[in-house]
């Protein structure tokens, strides 16, 4: 077979096989620039990712948030919108969780010392229940705002991060701050609202909350294409004019699709909250609202894909970590730079596809 | 420069279109279209949508090349490439939409086209055509016919001496036209040529010194303007423009009787919009279908969406629409559609109609999506099923699809929609444009297909620009002009439709304007 035809056709069939493929080389092409042997930077990452159970149990703990994030950006995308405030939506979402588990702990201190399964998994909802509202009622605002009063849900949503974050520092320091430590962080909740952690993974804290993920992702394509519900938000971010001459209500679907992700963002921040030391620490996020995007992008919008998405950017994100001890010249920022690559190159494949026949 | 009046009369124009002919995938747009031009005229060019008007201009005017024939200027033969190539000839075209930016002053438009010099130029032009306008003023701060006027002035600035004009009078208000046709005169004694391109036939004949009427893609006549008296009349030119070829033939469905009871009912619907106003009453009954004719952009889009509710109740918006006596005026789009059956065939069958980067189980499902089927999960395999069935049943092709909806060909698309929304067994259709760019085979599948849910109990509103469609499918023919219906004409069991009255009405005129037309 020709090799060019082959390079062809692997293209357009698995246009993000590529996607990542180039977006690796060209990371580590700029890491060889930088002065290493990209080959030996590529086994560290690798090593540093997957190398022990407890580097595949942070990878997975990395890999949570992401899928939650990607999930929101997915719904808001496949409904034609932009949700760029999942980062404020996950933050949000973190501390309302956090701050029911510390007054319920502090009112019913006999549930919040229940570390039974029953005890932890009502703690679980409760606190999901907690973070998906707030997130959701996020959400909804700046699904309202735009479906209602036309504002561009990208301004609103960036906006709402900036008040998610401030307001969160605030309740953090002023309202909830730790008694025994002067670090920017709550006391640590109950233990029954702490999460359910897996074991085998040498301590790496893998909680319930990434099986949780993986269902949400099954749930969320099942939604999209088995129901009617799925199908009208879908419709509309196809081709809003077409599902407005069906019938259907954008400007309703619109404010649904930023309220579900903002309810899918909520969750986000769960699993590093509850799972760890139990505490909300401003900043623990790192950027995985952000990085939602481009778990999303990678992964078309398609929510089983997107477990694989988050899988292969905590990896990278886990495999980066090491990097600023192992090498000389490059520092876990590459991680960045293949991430931000990968993106571009899967983006690219939009334009592929409307051109390929 | 050089002062306008020297400039303008020593530089007579002449130009000559020969033989032109110019197709878009194998359709024939123009063929053979030959007419001139020259210093001190008024050319009118009417003719119905689609007639070829625009591909014409837009070959002359260096937008689209032509396949065969020559332009001619001053007798020489030239070829346009390149709008800016049409300038340089002296050949300026003022469009339909202004391309004017709002936050820069009338001289800054005039500076950008034509140099930072033009401004005492500007002036004597404006003197000598009786312009009124502030050059200092903002676009934003300007009227439209101030705006209108601007562009002539750019173009006028360029040195054009042939000027076209694409439909000037329809943005303005009924006061501003007046003034404007004195303005056309004025720029024709200055020694310009104006090629006005329009549908309001009282106009053309009041200011054009020769009229040229096209239609599919043909001259169909060229008639003398106002003054002559051999000159046209409105009506020679709506029976020009429509052609008296009307076939009548009822085609392979029989209709039956029609009903009498009430499909849609609709009492005094109001719009105040300003420029889309809507004053409509009208009755479609079940086996019927009523025609709605009138020149594009006369209400005809509005009144169909009011209907479906797709715009939003404007201010002061009175009068009830009813659907199978169901009262709909408090609904939103979603509840009259769940309460309802409504086929709908969209202006834009494209943008309107169809989920284009779905398959057609997905389009299938696009016309079923109420809130009541809220919870169901969706049966694919029913779909594609059923998709297939409606290949087989209204001849799509390719009959064994399962690609995109936006890789079928637009009349396949079409009968994909027609299928779609009759085999729901609506009880009120509105069709609009349904045989739009579709071909002739294809277009009498759908006549078929829209005859036969009539017969079987439906009411079908449809809206054509194509008069012999409107004659070939309706019962009764209503004529709209500026939101308004402005007359109703019944099928005559053996002569079909009163054809020329119909073109009369649409373009505003009547038979008895028609026989002392024009002063």
């Amino acid at each position: 077979m020709n090799p060019l035809h082959f390079g062809k056709s692997i293209f357009f069939r698995w246009p993000w096989l590529t996607a990542i493929m180039m977006g690796l080389t060209t990371g580590l092409c700029a890491a060889a620039v930088a002065g290493e042997n990209p080959f030996h930077v590529l086994l560290i990452m690798i090593k540093a990712a997957v190398g022990s159970p407890y580097d595949v149990g942070m990878t997975l703990v990395y890999t949570t948030p992401l899928i939650f994030s990607g999930l929101s950006v997915a719904v808001a995308y496949r409904a034609g919108l932009f949700n760029i405030g999942a980062e404020g939506q996950l933050v949000v979402g973190g501390m309302a969780a956090t701050a029911v588990a510390l007054r319920l702990s502090a009112l019913l201190p006999d549930f919040a010392a229940d570390t039974s399964f029953s005890g932890k998994a009502a703690g679980m909802i409760v606190c999901g229940l907690a973070a998906g509202l707030t997130g959701g009622f996020i959400g909804l605002m700046i699904g309202y705002l735009r479906a209602r009063r036309g504002s561009h849900e990208v301004v609103t949503s960036i906006m709402m991060n900036f008040l998610a974050m401030a307001f969160t520092s605030w309740l953090v320091l002023e309202k909830f701050h730790s008694t025994d430590t002067q670090n920017p962080e709550t006391s640590p909740v109950g233990n029954a609202f702490k999460a359910i952690n897996f074991r085998g993974f040498d301590g790496a804290p893998v909680t319930i909350w990434f099986v949780i993920g993986i269902l949400t992702a099954g749930l969320i394509a099942f939604l999209f294409d088995r129901t009617m519900f799925g199908f009208r938000l879908r419709a509309c971010g196809e081709n809003p004019v077409a599902a407005t001459f069906a019938g259907i209500d954008t400007g309703r679907q619109m404010i649904i699709a930023m309220a579900l992700a903002g309810v899918l963002a909520g969750f986000s921040g769960l699993g590093d909250i509850l799972g760890g030391a139990g505490r909300f620490r401003i900043g623990f996020s790192s950027d995985y609202g952000f990085t939602g995007i481009a778990v999303a992008l990678l992964a078309g919008g398609r929510p089983l894909a997107i477990i694989a998405s988050a899988l292969l950017f905590g990896a990278l994100h886990k495999g980066a970590l090491d990097l600023d001890f192992e090498t000389d010249h490059v520092t876990r920022d590459l991680a960045m730079v293949i991430q931000g690559c990968v993106v571009l190159f899967a983006s690219a494949r939009w334009f592929n596809r409307i051109k390929s026949p | 420069m050089p002062p306008l009046k020297s400039k303008i009369r020593e530089n007579k124009i002449q130009i000559e279109l020969r033989d032109i002919c110019k197709s878009f995938g194998g359709n024939p747009a123009n063929v053979g279209i030959s007419f001139q031009v020259s210093s001190g005229e008024i050319l009118g060019l009417v003719g119905e949508n689609g007639a070829g008007k625009s591909t014409c201009m837009n070959m002359l005017f260096g937008h689209v090349e032509p396949d065969r024939g020559s332009i001619l200027v001053d007798g020489k033969e030239v070829r346009f490439r390149s709008p800016k190539e049409a300038i340089k000839a002296g050949i300026g075209m003022v469009h339909q939409h202004f391309l004017l930016a709002p936050a820069l002053t009338a001289l800054e438009h005039l500076e950008l086209v034509a140099g930072s010099d033009v401004h005492a130029y500007a002036i004597e032009a404006m003197h000598e055509l009786g312009f009124d306008l502030d050059l200092k003023r903002r676009v934003e701060q300007l009227s439209v016919g101030q705006q209108q006027q601007l562009e002539i002035l750019k173009v006028i600035c360029q040195g054009a001496r042939v000027i076209i004009l694409d439909e000037p009078t329809a943005v303005l208000t009924p006061v501003e036209v007046g003034p404007f046709l004195q303005r056309l005169r004025r720029l024709q004694e200055s020694g310009h040529a104006v090629i006005l391109i329009s549908h309001k036939l009282d106009e053309v004949l009041q200011v054009c010194s020769r009229i040229v009427v096209m239609r599919a893609g043909r001259v169909a006549g060229t008639f003398a303007g106002a003054g002559d008296v051999h000159g046209a009349s409105v009506d020679s030119l709506a029976s020009a423009m429509i052609g008296e070829a009307v076939s009548h033939d009822q085609g392979t469905v029989l209709r039956n009787e029609p009903g009498t009871s009430p499909v849609l009912d609709i009492v005094n619907l109001k719009r105040p919009d300003g420029a889309e106003s809507l004053n409509v009453s009208l009755v479609v009954n079940q086996r019927e279908i009523v025609g709605i004719a009138g020149v594009q952009g006369n209400g005809q889009e509005l009144l169909f969406k009011a209907i479906l509710r797709i715009v939003p109740r404007s201010r002061g918006e009175s009068g009830t629409i009813s659907v199978s006596g169901k009262e709909l005026s408090g609904m939103s789009a979603e509840k009259i559609r769940s309460a309802v059956r409504i086929g709908v065939l969209p202006f834009d069958r494209r943008s309107e109609g169809l989920l284009l980067d779905g398959d057609s189980a997905t389009n299938l499902l696009l016309s079923g999506v109420n809130p009541s089927s809220f919870r169901r999960i969706i049966p694919w395999n029913l779909l594609r099923l059923r998709a297939r069935e409606f290949f087989a049943k209204y001849g799509i092709l390719p009959a064994n699809w399962t690609g995109h909806a936006r890789l079928l060909s637009g009349g396949n698309q079409q009968k994909f929609l027609v299928a779609r929304e009759m085999e729901q067994e609506p009880a009120l259709i509105l069709a609009a444009h349904p045989t739009r760019g579709v071909d002739w085979r294809s277009s009498r599948q759908i006549h078929d297909a829209l005859l036969l849910a009539r017969n079987r109990g439906a009411g079908v509103l449809l809206i054509s620009s194509d008069i012999d469609e409107l004659c070939r499918l309706s019962d009764r023919i209503l004529v709209m002009l500026r939101g308004k219906i402005v007359s109703e004409f019944r099928r005559d069991i053996h002569r079909g439709f009163d054809v020329t009255g119909i073109g009369l009405a649409m373009v505003g005129g009547s038979k008895n304007a028609a026989s002392g037309v024009v002063s």
